[in-house]
């Protein structure tokens, strides 16, 4: 079996907004997918907000509940807009009136106010996208994983995304580990940046530090750098 | 042939005069049928999204298992339950032998694993996304599971409505269970049987209409089903 993350050591601070640059397959998804407790790793430990959940299950719906994670390509279940929002805060078992009040808020947040009583099923990629990421701020999560959220988004709706997401994690102090393959936003939206090649956590630190030169002729590579090898090398 | 053209006009009378001998059987049967799927889907819809949401060795063996049980013959079952409810077996102090109540049971046992294959089929056919979805804000398993049987309803009714048309058009486990009485266990097919062999052509008939009457709702049933589900989907 060939391991799709090898001796990954990670810290994410508390309030930090991480980012996770990567090319395709380098096991980016998987990666967050252990942290958001979808999947398990196994080998090492996980310690998430002050607990750890390598060998205690049990816990597992005590912190998945302090988090929430917008997955890469999102599902709309078959009700309404608001029912999707809102089931979330239905499984936390919230009152109904507040229910209402924090649904509306979260959908005014990314802009699909007006789409509360449509059929989600009908919706487009990018709306759906939107809805998604309204249901995961709807709980205020403590952590926000998201897996390239803007992907299916036109450049004015992920920019208004991103501006939530900012102020979500401002205002919140809310922890955002998110995958993108946008560098632009990358830069724009890291506190810190992770380099992830081939299973492996080649590079992580705050973003003028990753890309301002890139210390790696690997990263350098995927990030586009437009040295010739010998110039790198002349430089090194 | 006029006889049988008779025995066909006999029995379209018998059906228009709503017939008491003919009514009573009818609705027998809907409710000894009725009541079998209903516990039966009380069996299958936790125990079916138990054996999908779980991993555990062997579940794939199981799986097959209750697949192969899909088409097990109506006779065997009853067999099984005449065992264990006649007066010599286990559960012979019960003294439910040749009642209702042992029909009821005997055919939840026979639509038991058709119902509960075919439940599991449907939320294994749901994107994975979906439950990963649903864990990932919040959901227990609990309630990832009624949000998966929400989100395959169709696939669910329809696997109901495919339970109920087995246990009202099976013969041979009403017949070993339930003795056939009339006024207490006589069925649609039960009657039949029995009327054909004593050549009462008018009466099986009428009854025979009824079944297929049935059958044919059960078709438009599971058709209209399988096309909301087709424009849900899109």
């Amino acid at each position: 079996m060939v391991p799709l993350l090898k001796g990954i050591s990670l810290q994410v601070q508390s309030g930090d907004s991480f980012l996770l640059i990567g090319p395709t397959g380098a096991g980016k998804t998987t990666l967050l997918r252990i942290l958001g407790l979808l999947d398990r790793p196994v080998a090492g430990s996980l310690n998430i907000l002050g607990v750890d959940v390598t060998g205690s299950p049990d816990r597992h719906l005590e912190i998945r509940r302090r988090m929430a994670f917008v997955q890469q390509k999102p599902v709309a279940f078959s009700c309404s807009v608001f029912e999707n929002v809102a089931y979330p805060l239905r499984w936390r078992k919230v009152p109904k009136n507040e229910i209402k009040t924090r649904a509306l808020e979260a959908l005014d947040q990314v802009g699909m106010q007006d789409f509360a009583d449509r059929n989600a099923r009908t919706l487009s990629g990018g709306e759906t996208q939107r809805i998604a990421i309204a249901r995961a701020l709807v709980t205020r999560p403590e952590i926000l994983l998201l897996d390239e959220p803007t992907a299916n988004l036109d450049p004015n709706s992920a920019g208004k995304i991103e501006d939530v997401l900012a102020w979500v994690a401002r205002e919140h102090r809310t922890t955002l580990v998110m995958t993108t393959h946008d560098l632009a936003q990358a830069r724009r939206l890291a506190g810190t940046v992770g380099v992830i090649m081939g299973g492996e956590l080649v590079e992580c630190g705050p973003p003028q530090q990753v890309f301002n030169p890139p210390q790696d002729s690997q990263i350098a590579r995927f990030i586009g750098f437009k040295l010739a090898e010998q110039d790198f090398n002349r430089m090194v | 042939m006029t006889e049988l053209w008779q025995g066909i006009l006999r029995a379209l009378e018998l059906l228009v005069k709503f017939d008491p001998e003919v009514m009573a059987i009818t609705f027998r049967s809907l409710g000894i049928s009725t009541s079998a799927c209903a516990i039966a889907t009380l069996v299958c819809l936790p125990l079916g999204s138990l054996i999908h949401f779980t991993s555990f060795k062997g579940k794939r063996l199981l799986i097959s298992i209750i697949q192969t049980f899909y088409s097990l013959p109506t006779v065997l079952v009853g067999l099984l339950v005449f065992i264990l409810f006649s007066r010599a077996g286990p559960l012979g102090e019960l003294g439910l032998m040749f009642t209702p109540a042992l029909m009821v049971i005997g055919q939840a046992l026979l639509v038991i694993p058709l119902m509960l294959g075919l439940i599991i089929t449907a939320l294994a056919s749901l994107d994975k996304t979906v439950a990963d979805t649903a864990f990932s804000l919040g959901a227990s398993r609990f309630q990832a599971g009624i949000l998966a049987l929400k989100e395959a309803r169709y696939a669910v009714i329809t696997s109901v409505i495919m339970g109920f048309g087995r246990a009202i058009s099976e013969v041979g486990l009403a017949m070993m269970v339930g003795g056939n009485i009339r006024g207490f266990t006589r069925t649609l097919t039960t009657a039949i049987s029995l009327e054909t062999s004593k050549g009462d052509i008018e009466l099986s008939l009428a009854l025979g209409f009824i079944l297929l009457i049935i059958s044919l709702v059960i078709n438009i049933a599971l058709s209209r089903l399988q096309q909301v589900r087709t424009s849900a989907a899109h």
